[in-house]
């Protein structure tokens, strides 16, 4: 009987009671699916930096391999075996030669050959206007490492051995300058990587191993990040 | 004991195999005499009755180039010991061709050095006759060779093919290239230039006393060489040589005249390409078994 007389009510009582409890629901449908959409952001986002920063990696790594067999293809090359043996033309050698072949790739800033005690064969005087970091008249250690000028200005400096082709003696180094931020940017294809956003976040010079570290860059915006508004 | 047929093939095969041997080749390296580099050179011995046959390579190439290893595979497959040097061209176990625009510093003189140096290996080897094959300028140089002293290291033949010469305004050899390496070397410059040589068109990038040493080797010279020969010579010549626009068709005229047994393969390039390459082996081959 009491239950009969709790439901027994006007319409508007049952109309606001639906009212209210339908707004209710809007509202929770509302917030969840506001909060699945930030969910979503949140993932791609993380997703985009994840994707953006294995990909950048893996390239860098990539592309210090491939200077790394490009400096080792020239250490058995013919000419670079002349030069080390008998350096009476290294200086026509060097400024005419060398850079008209097609071992000297593009992105070289200076290649110079230094004989088994490691000094340069003869201590040209580069042009400054053309190398800013002009590779030493000793090499002092073998360890690669990275001249880092502004943010977007940094040279990769590598050195590698040439050996004796009969003996496997040490017989000189070539010591490399290398435009590191064109390289990266010209021989890699970035999908997920902006690339007009490398920049390096550290000036002075580091070691090639922590070098990684020291450059900055942003995910592309994509799709879903633009209809988000990120 | 009934065998399948199958299990005789591959025993036969295997038998053949154990018996002739694979073909082993050995990689030579050799002291320049008089300096300080090394030289190398393909051997693979063969039979001990028949001679060595020394293959020398064309301009600038090395012993890799195909027409060497086409003549150097025929004469291996019938027993004969080959050696294929690589002329170091003043750089120590060169491996590879050179550039034209490579810095050049050897010479015609330094080449015949080390061409008799492989000669005197083979012999000192124990080979009692040594054939000389040479292609392309490389003909012209072991005619060189053989105009010197080489008596005593028992050349039996020699043969050339692709033989031409390296000096004539026709080649496009230029007397102003001439003149300037000339005056360089009277003044005691060594200073390296750009000149005109063979197919390097202004691009030879030579020392003047490297370029003028193999100058020597003019159409006079070949000629008179081949004339002076007293081991027996013979030149394989390819009808369809694009040399012969430049030096003109009398040239086989003047091989006819000369000494040399001239041998024409018709339709043959150059370096005796595609089909031309089994003409090349097969006479080869007819030369080495009659020397």
């Amino acid at each position: 009987m009491r239950l009969q007389k709790v439901l027994t009510q006007p319409i508007n009582v049952y109309f606001v009671t639906f009212l209210v409890t339908g707004v209710f629901i809007l509202l929770f449908l509302i917030w969840s699916l506001y909060s699945q959409s930030q969910n979503i952001q949140q993932t791609v986002i993380e997703k985009s930096f994840s994707q953006a920063q294995e990909e950048f990696t893996n390239n860098f790594n990539a592309s210090i391999n491939h200077l790394t067999l490009e400096l080792k293809t020239l250490s058995e090359w013919d000419e670079v075996h002349q030069q080390l043996q008998d350096p009476s033309y290294y200086f026509f050698w060097h400024n005419e030669r060398l850079k008209e072949s097609v071992l000297f790739k593009k992105n070289y800033e200076q290649i110079e050959l230094y004989n088994a005690d490691k000094k340069r064969l003869i201590p040209i005087q580069t042009d400054a206007s053309q190398t800013l970091v002009e590779l030493p008249p000793e090499i002092q250690t073998l360890e690669p490492k990275v001249i880092i000028l502004s943010a977007t200005e940094a040279h990769l400096i590598l050195f590698q051995t040439v050996l004796d082709r009969e003996d496997q003696q040490i017989i000189g180094y070539i010591g490399a300058s290398i435009d590191l931020l064109s390289f990266l940017i010209q021989n890699n294809d970035f999908t997920y990587v902006n690339k007009s956003t490398i920049q390096f976040s550290k000036l002075g010079e580091v070691s090639l191993k922590t070098a990684l570290s020291y450059i900055h860059y942003e995910p592309v915006a994509n799709q879903q990040q633009i209809i988000y508004g990120a | 004991m009934k065998v399948s047929p199958l299990k005789s093939i591959i025993l036969l095969s295997l038998l053949t195999l154990f018996i002739n041997g694979p073909v082993q080749a050995e990689n030579i390296t050799l002291n320049v005499p008089h300096s300080n580099l090394k030289a190398d050179a393909e051997y693979v011995a063969g039979d001990a009755d028949k001679s060595a046959v020394l293959i020398l390579h064309g301009f600038l190439t090395t012993n890799r180039f195909h027409t060497v290893i086409s003549m150097a595979r025929a004469l291996q497959d019938e027993g004969y010991t080959t050696l294929a040097p690589t002329l170091t061209l003043n750089i120590s176990k060169r491996q590879k061709a050179i550039k034209c625009n490579a810095i050049h510093t050897h010479s015609l003189e330094d080449d015949i050095i080390e061409i008799k140096a492989w000669i005197k290996w083979l012999h000192n080897k124990g080979y009692q006759k040594v054939t000389l094959l040479g292609h392309s300028s490389g003909s012209q140089e072991l005619l060189a060779t053989l105009l010197t002293d080489t008596e005593d290291l028992n050349i039996n033949g020699a043969i050339f093919t692709s033989l031409f010469y390296l000096n004539g305004e026709e080649l496009g050899i230029s007397k102003q290239d001439i003149e300037s390496a000339t005056q360089a070397v009277s003044k005691g410059l060594t200073r390296p230039s750009k000149y005109s040589f063979l197919f390097c068109k202004n691009n030879y990038y030579s020392t003047p006393n490297s370029f003028l040493s193999y100058l020597k080797l003019d159409r006079q010279y070949v000629t008179e060489a081949l004339d002076k020969l007293t081991i027996p010579s013979y030149t394989i010549m390819g009808s369809a040589d694009q040399r012969y626009q430049s030096v003109g068709q009398n040239w086989l005229e003047v091989l006819e005249k000369s000494k040399t047994h001239l041998i024409m393969v018709e339709g043959a390039n150059h370096f005796f390409s595609s089909e031309h390459e089994f003409d090349l082996q097969d006479h080869i081959i007819d030369i080495v078994n009659t020397l």
